[in-house]
């Protein structure tokens, strides 16, 4: 073991031996490793592979274990000592479990997964690893349009996973030994509309233009009732620090917000809320069974919650008794209320306003005002609060350099904001981040074009030369990783070879900004012919998306309205104000009135 | 004040000092055992630990205070929040400084040949050689080695200063394996410490 401790850091982190690890010794008839392509202390984080793995693990006969991708010291010990990469729970090589399973949260992690998959000594595609590898298998956000990877995976979990997920497994048990893989694939996407197996379902491109799409409709899952769905009481206690270190309670789904560049904000649709009751039991059963001094409440918008209020009243004298801090982070600006910050440390606060005027907030729907923030923000400097963060994001549809500019002016308005309040004593610290905006599948502006390199750049060093004039600190992401993840984001199956290809050109941990390098894709995608322009500009309204075959419910024609809509800078009011008709009503998922809230 | 006697092996052993001491928080904090919390800006649970061992040693003789008073059923409720290779195997009742006042530490060493060579450790000013943020430094240890005994071929017992004067006992390891060309893999378990030379255990049951 000290060979280990001498040339690997943290070599924890490829063992677990976490708190509340269920029996992973029990007979086991199916075998599923759970893979996340990042580390293991961002993968720890991810709220989805939480949930499964508790769920495989409590069906009879199945074990369900994990596996993170590994940094280079412990790759070289591993290559230097001859070993696969393996499971953390009983470091059983991965070609020897029926699963291999990825959730995938972001798309800048794809070349990881060549990594794991080639350390664990798997064929990448599914053709090289006919029937005598596991299945490689995908889920997670990313899984609406994962046709850049198409040609890796054996098949693709579309959607919410706790219930089919469950069946499938069970499914696979008692059919294990009676049929090969190929049969076994072919059974599931026969019986799961959620299940899409590519191979089954060619599609035809001209030059990196989709023609003809997969002949399957595939249906993103939406659980329908949160209370009655299998919630994990209980997360893995490492004994390392995450980036999250903290128990984690999920408040509802969906957002009803329709913030047209959000891809959650339509993915997850419609609003699903679990009562006070049982969020309050959640959070208490985590913290006791965790013995985390931290809690944070989750979902896409926070203060949305209907059932916040409710929750509080019991939450905050059990956090006070217990010595837990609570975290609410999403809150938006207009439902931002003083008595909600509480009375935890009063440090730092984060708004999202994405945009520096009224026109382009309107055009992207975020619905909130100058007088808003400006009222949201008072009642927080007045509560005692000292620092302020801000994202916004550059190169949104039709933005101009007076948009620009007015991110700098709001900037500007409340740090004099904060003056005036104050009228003595240090500054207001202030922090203003803009990333750059990236057209996701199934949002309103999946249409619409990245922007150019020239015009992100020139805005950058606007802001970057003139907040720092004031001494407001700013930050940006480079344009190549957010080009990156454009391509990857709208991508098709014409982009699969380049990225294999990139990964052999050394690309790895590609979300780590110090880590990527656009100089291995960049030769890949010349080598392969990948014209990025083509997958990156706007496309027609009307012309086939790569991604079509897959329906979130919400229906194409209410993203093209919502579309239109934008250009002319008119609002869509949020779903619990009004029923805005994007599809899921109709289809009967919004039961409880006023947008699907509770209280 | 109560005195735990847990042991850090296992997956357990690769978890740093400062993640241990978040992950004995925890525990604590599970088990609801109660431990008073410091009243400053920062509540954090009154826990003072003995002294730090480096990543991948294991041990059956780490110490942790917490300002708590008696619970009788306290060991069984900690033992069913543990993590593996975390145990905690004995509870005392007396105020100390543990970091301070646990002052030497015995190891077993366990490496190819190592307990044929042992005896050099022995030898006036004996001096390792060891890297430390990237300089290479000579020091002579003579003074904080108090006993080095041959178990048989591959194993060696030893005791060593250890809290503020310090040795550790990889460096010790290290060195060894390289002055002698002993080849392969290591490892070191910490078994028992002292203050002096009575036993850690001895002296948290004396009152006094």
């Amino acid at each position: 073991m000290t060979k280990l401790t001498d040339s690997v850091q943290k070599p924890y982190r490829y063992f677990g031996g976490e708190f509340n690890t269920p029996d992973i010794n029990k007979p086991a008839d199916v075998r599923f490793c759970m893979c996340v392509a990042d580390s293991y202390e961002v993968g720890m984080s991810n709220l989805g592979v939480r949930i499964l793995y508790y769920l495989f693990n409590s069906i009879d006969k199945v074990v369900c274990e994990r596996c993170y991708a590994p940094f280079a010291d412990y790759e070289q010990y591993l290559k230097d000592n001859n070993l696969p990469l393996a499971s953390l729970e009983t470091q059983t090589p991965l070609a020897n479990f029926d699963f291999v399973g990825f959730s995938i949260q972001y798309e800048m992690c794809y070349s990881n997964i060549f990594y794991m998959l080639e350390l664990a000594g798997i064929p990448v595609t599914t053709a090289e690893r006919g029937e005598n590898f596991p299945f490689v298998v995908a889920g997670g956000p990313c899984s609406v349009n994962l046709e850049p990877m198409y040609k890796y995976f054996d098949f693709i979990f579309v959607g919410e996973g706790e219930t089919p997920w469950k069946q499938i497994i069970e499914d696979y048990k008692l059919l294990k030994g009676t049929m090969s893989k190929s049969e076994f694939l072919r059974h599931v996407d026969e019986k799961y509309d959620c299940i899409y197996v590519p191979s089954l379902h060619p599609s035809k491109y001209n030059g990196d233009k989709v023609v003809t799409v997969p002949n399957k409709k595939v249906w993103w899952n939406i659980e329908n009732n949160l209370d009655e769905m299998f919630t994990p009481q209980v997360q893995l206690v490492p004994n390392i620090e995450l980036v999250h270190n903290r128990a984690v309670a999920e408040l509802f789904r969906g957002c009803a917000n329709g913030c047209r560049f959000c891809q959650a904000g339509f993915i997850y649709r419609p609003v699903r809320e679990r009562s006070a009751d049982c969020a309050f039991e959640l959070c208490k059963n985590l913290l006791e069974s965790t013995g985390y001094d931290e809690l944070s409440l989750t979902s896409l918008s926070t203060s949305d919650y209907s059932g916040l209020m409710p929750l509080l009243e019991k939450l905050l004298p059990y956090a006070r008794e217990h010595n837990v801090q609570l975290n609410l982070p999403s809150l938006r600006l207009d439902s931002f209320k003083g008595d909600m910050a509480m009375g935890n440390r009063k440090s730092s606060l984060t708004f999202a306003p994405e945009a520096g005027t009224q026109r382009l907030r309107d055009v992207i729907n975020k619905n909130i005002t100058e007088e808003n923030i400006m009222s949201a923000l008072t009642d927080a400097f007045n509560q005692g609060y000292t620092s302020v963060k801000l994202y916004f994001m550059l190169g949104l549809p039709t933005e101009t350099m007076e948009d620009v500019e007015g991110i700098y002016n709001l900037a500007c308005k409340i740090k004099s904001l904060y003056k005036w309040i104050k009228k003595s004593g240090k500054d207001l610290r202030i922090s203003v981040s803009c990333s750059t905006f990236i057209p996701k599948p199934f949002t309103p502006f999946q249409w619409c074009a990245f922007a150019d390199r020239e015009s992100i750049e020139q805005k950058q060093r606007y802001l970057a030369e003139n907040l720092r004039k004031k001494g407001i600190n700013f930050s940006y992401n480079d344009y190549d990783g957010s080009l990156m993840e454009a391509i990857l984001a709208r991508g098709g199956r014409t982009v699969a070879d380049a990225l294999y290809q990139a990964y052999k050109n050394g690309a790895r941990f590609d979300a780590w900004s110090d880590m990527f390098k656009w100089e291995h894709y960049q030769k890949a995608f010349t080598d392969c012919g990948v014209d990025i322009p083509k997958i990156v500009g706007a496309y027609d309204l009307d012309e086939p998306l790569p991604w079509d075959y897959v329906d979130i419910g919400v229906t194409k024609k209410f993203l093209q309205n919502e579309y239109k809509k934008a250009m002319q800078a008119t609002t869509t009011p949020s779903c619990n104000k009004q029923c805005n008709g994007c599809g899921l009503n109709a289809k009967g998922y919004c039961k409880d009135a006023h947008g699907n809230v509770k209280y | 004040m109560l005195i735990f006697k847990f042991t850090k092996t296992d997956n357990s052993s690769l978890v740093a000092h400062v993640d241990t001491l978040r992950a004995v928080t925890y525990i604590f904090r599970r088990a609801k055992v109660d431990v008073e919390y410091s009243k400053g800006f920062n509540p954090h649970m009154e826990l003072g630990f003995s002294a730090p061992i480096s990543l991948g040693i294991e041990s059956v003789a780490e110490y942790v205070s917490a300002k708590a008073d008696f619970q009788p059923d306290a060991l069984d409720k900690l033992n069913a929040n543990c993590p593996k290779g975390i145990q905690f195997l004995a509870m005392f009742n007396k105020k100390v400084n543990l970091a301070a006042t646990l002052n030497r530490a015995e190891y077993i060493l366990t490496a190819n040949g190592i307990g044929n060579v042992i005896d050099q450790i022995l030898a006036p000013n004996y001096t390792i050689s060891y890297t430390e943020k990237k300089v290479e430094v000579q020091k002579d240890v003579s003074s904080r080695i108090f006993s080095a005994t041959r178990i048989d071929d591959n194993n060696a017992k030893v005791v060593l200063a250890c809290g503020n004067a310090n040795l550790r006992p990889d460096r010790l390891v290290l060195h060894l394996m390289a002055t002698n060309n002993l080849t392969g893999d290591y490892k070191i378990v910490k078994t028992q410490m002292f203050v002096d030379d009575i036993p850690a255990d001895e002296f948290l049951c004396n009152n006094n």
